[in-house]
């Protein structure tokens, strides 16, 4: 049996959240929090609302946070007793525990998020190796769920950094030798310099992503101080990493 | 808006919108805004991330043809596989959706897709060890999410307004023409109506989500199937449910991950299935089925039908692999390690729902035999393959474009929009004290369609099922609520609309599948086990007086099968 807290919050009527505290049973073995959250929905009828489509880790909507660690519903086994599920830290809630992602939509929306080819097409197959594509393919396996950017202590702080699910994105068509696209810039626009490496984002990340995330972001910021890229706010970079190491 | 719906005025005009981001519905939209055209893209799902397209594990295609002969050797070998259903598919249609796998495959790379490499650069083979050549894109098991990112670039890339985290309610006609949708953006608890000239449905497939336990996401409800059956289409093939024996049991929640029992690259199997003692059921089943793909054969799901039931009994192992090897080859199979089974551990393996092969009826052009309504993708009828949504997608756009260029803008139909209307805002009301939820009520569903629908099918059980599917719609509907009525993101909301979708299609799937005296492919009925060709023919379901008119025609003319 394990005792499940779990938050309700209506913004459109309540003014307050509030937690529904359910006691589940131990339904099989490696039971996850989605099943938790199947079974308190489906069976019991208490009508939590969340986002999950495919329970197998691939469509990164089901991120919530779990004792106050951000994770994946459908691959966290629930191994302890007692356990607190809220929705994803660092974002608004529109209901219960489904958040807001217009945040990351929006800068996503400017990143170019596609190939952007430095020569034209030529014929299939292209000329490429494994070993090329390999950071790239790393990087594709990002599924955008967004538990990176709720553990970013930068994010938390600062409202022009767009948190590292942005700059996975980016990695995954700036590591691509395909591409061809200013990526450094797009990188600074989104203030790229304010990532500290602390690696909380590379400690939640269900995927590969995780691989090579650090090393993309330290690739643009040393891009970045070696061209000089001064970003929207006429930051260059480095400088507001040290301004927000006074705040850590 | 806070509780109820916004006005009539609520209308956005387009020249053709599509229903669904999966890779049908995104195709189709890319395709079809190339022609200049205004599209609108409406997904139930966050873009590009619902539905079964990110999940599939294979492209299905091979990535040239030398001869027009071998596409047709293609059509035979990959359909053989799948199972003699889909010879009720209009051959012209595998045809052509075998034939554009060249075009597809070429043009995804030029989009970004990566096609896997071996080290020297050659393209990596997933299918029969001689040509033509089956590449995969990125990994294996992972084709579906690589594609659906590269389609959802290109959507943002080409500035198609998509609304997302919106529900589709209704087709509208006018004058026996399609003339757009009604939808529901439970984003925001809006009902809205969309005007268009040409409407592409690609909403997914009708199966899978029905029964208790299924490959298909959350989503996949039969949504465009019932609406497209309410507004007067023709249905067929849609008592074809394809099923899996080789999916994770447990956790529940994870039914549709896949363990493929077929061999990778062709060069090594991906699991070996065991019993709990450990001995292997393939020697049962080479007895009478020759095949290296336990996976998706209907035959061999028989034999395990038989020999093991429901849950199988059976367990994936997959000891025969170097753990960095596996991974690299099949790189979903971390899904396994994250959720604590250690690399010597039997994973046990469940039966579950898989694709249907039926939906609505098209011809080679993607159109119904509703003027201005086209479908594209798992919910037509056709193969369930990633290759089968791109060639639609693309076939459909060019219908549409075409009707769209020569049609004015249609007049609505206002009666019939009050009534959807009425019909939609009737689910936002609270459960009364002793009644049942929408998730509650799918549940029941689905248990009905597990217990009585399953593979292995007989006339009694069937019969049941459909009396039990009745006494749902008849006792538990009007008992059915919400917990809240506030409008924002309230998922109830759209499970009670899931409900009123799913009864329709589990109705009409019971009674085509009890008027099919045969077994045939993955359609297995214990009472007439063999395969009738007197039954070589489609079962036509179209809606006359408000219930399913069922009738058959013949599929020799334009056979699968030559």
């Amino acid at each position: 049996m394990t005792n499940v807290k779990i938050f309700r919050f209506d913004p459109e009527r309540e003014k307050e959240p509030s937690y529904v505290t359910i006691d589940v049973p131990q339904l099989w073995e490696k039971m996850t929090v989605l099943d938790i959250l199947e079974y308190v929905n489906d069976r019991l009828g208490v009508d939590i609302a969340y986002r999950s489509y495919c329970g197998t880790k691939k469509c990164g909507t089901c991120g919530v946070s779990v004792d106050g660690k951000p994770c994946l519903a459908c691959m966290t086994v629930v191994r302890k007793r007692k356990i607190r599920i809220d929705p994803l830290a660092g974002f608004k809630v529109i209901r219960d525990l489904v958040i807001e992602r217009s945040d990351y939509t929006e800068r996503f929306l400017t990143i170019h998020p596609y190939l952007v080819r430095q020569t034209e097409y030529s014929d299939f197959p292209e000329r490429i190796t494994p070993n090329e594509m390999k950071e790239s393919v790393e990087m594709k396996r990002c599924i955008e769920c967004l538990l990176c950017t709720s553990a970013c202590p930068s994010y938390k702080i600062n409202p022009r950094f767009a948190g590292p699910a942005v700059f996975a994105q980016l990695g995954r068509y700036g590591l691509d030798p395909r591409d061809g696209d200013d990526r450094t810039r797009l990188a600074a626009s989104q203030a790229a310099h304010s990532c500290l490496k602390c690696r909380a984002c590379v400690e939640v990340c269900p995927t590969d992503a995780k691989l090579g995330i650090i090393d993309f972001i330290d690739r643009v910021q040393r891009e970045c101080a070696a061209k000089q890229v001064v970003d929207d706010k006429g930051y260059k970079s480095n400088d507001l990493r040290q301004m927000l190491n006074g705040f850590l | 808006m806070g509780n109820g719906l916004t006005s009539l005025a609520n209308v956005v005009d387009t020249d053709i919108v599509v229903v669904g981001s999966g890779a049908a519905g995104s195709y189709s939209a890319i395709k079809a805004s190339t022609s200049g055209l205004r599209v609108l893209l409406v997904s139930k799902s966050l873009l590009t991330r619902g539905g079964c397209s990110r999940m599939s594990g294979q492209h299905w295609g091979p990535a040239k043809f030398t001869s027009p002969q071998e596409i047709e050797e293609d059509v035979d070998r990959n359909y053989n596989q799948l199972g003699e259903q889909l010879w009720l598919v209009d051959r012209k249609i595998l045809t052509a959706a075998v034939a554009y796998s060249e075009k597809a495959i070429r043009e995804l790379e030029e989009m970004g897709v990566y096609w896997r490499r071996t080290g020297d650069g050659t393209l990596e083979n997933t299918g029969p060890p001689k040509p033509p050549l089956y590449p995969v894109a990125s990994a294996q098991g992972e084709s579906g999410s690589h594609i659906m990112d590269i389609l959802g670039g290109q959507l943002l890339k080409m500035h198609i307004p998509c609304i997302e985290e919106a529900v589709v309610t209704s087709l509208l006609t006018n004058n026996g023409s399609c003339v757009g949708v009604t939808a529901l953006n439970y984003r925001e608890g809006e009902f809205f109506i969309v005007r268009s000239k040409a409407t592409i449905l690609a909403s997914g497939h009708a199966g899978g989500y029905l029964w208790k336990y299924c490959t298909a996401t959350r989503d996949c409800t039969g949504d465009g199937v019932a609406m497209a059956y309410r507004a007067g289409a023709r249905l067929t093939n849609i008592e074809f449910q394809s099923w899996h024996f080789s999916d994770q049991a447990y956790p529940e929640s994870a039914r549709r991950l896949v363990h493929l029992m077929a061999d990778l690259y062709g060069k090594k199997e991906a699991a070996r299935m065991v019993t709990k003692a450990g001995r292997s059921p393939r020697q049962e089943i080479e007895k009478s089925v020759k095949t290296n793909d336990l996976g998706h054969n209907p035959d061999v799901h028989r034999i395990l039908a038989e020999s093991y039931g429901k849950r199988g009994g059976l367990y994936a192992t997959y000891t025969h692999w170097k753990p960095d090897e596996l991974l690299d080859a099949y790189p979903s199979h971390d899904v396994i390690v994250k959720l604590g089974f250690k690399p010597s551990e039997l994973i046990p393996l469940g039966t579950s729902a898989h694709t249907n092969m039926g939906g609505l009826h098209i011809n080679e052009q993607c159109e119904t035999s509703l003027a201005g309504l086209y479908a594209a993708g798992g919910v037509a009828n056709g193969s369930p393959t990633v290759l089968h949504c791109l060639w639609s997608g693309e076939t459909s756009a060019r219908s549409a474009a075409e009707r769209a260029r020569q049609a004015t803008t249609p007049d609505l139909d206002w009666s019939q929009v009050r009534e959807e209307e009425t019909r939609v805002s009737s689910f936002l009301k609270l459960k009364p004290k002793d009644g049942f939820t929408p998730a509650q009520v799918k549940q029941k569903i689905r248990e009905v369609m597990w217990g009585k629908m399953w593979f292995l099918k007989n006339e009694m059980d069937m019969t049941a099922g459909k009396e039990e599917i009745q006494r749902v719609r008849k006792e538990l509907l009007p008992k059915m609520g919400l917990v809240s009525v506030s409008g924002k993101f309230n998922f109830g909301w759209v499970e009670s609309l899931d409900v009123d979708c799913m009864l329709d299609v589990c109705e009409i799937m019971i009674l085509a599948s009890m008027m099919r005296k045969e077994s045939r492919g993955t359609f297995k009925r214990t009472d007439f086990p063999q395969t009738d060709e007197n039954w070589f023919k489609r079962i036509i379901v179209t809606r006359s007086d408000g219930t399913p008119n069922l009738s058959v025609e013949s599929a020799s003319s334009s056979s699968g099968k030559e």
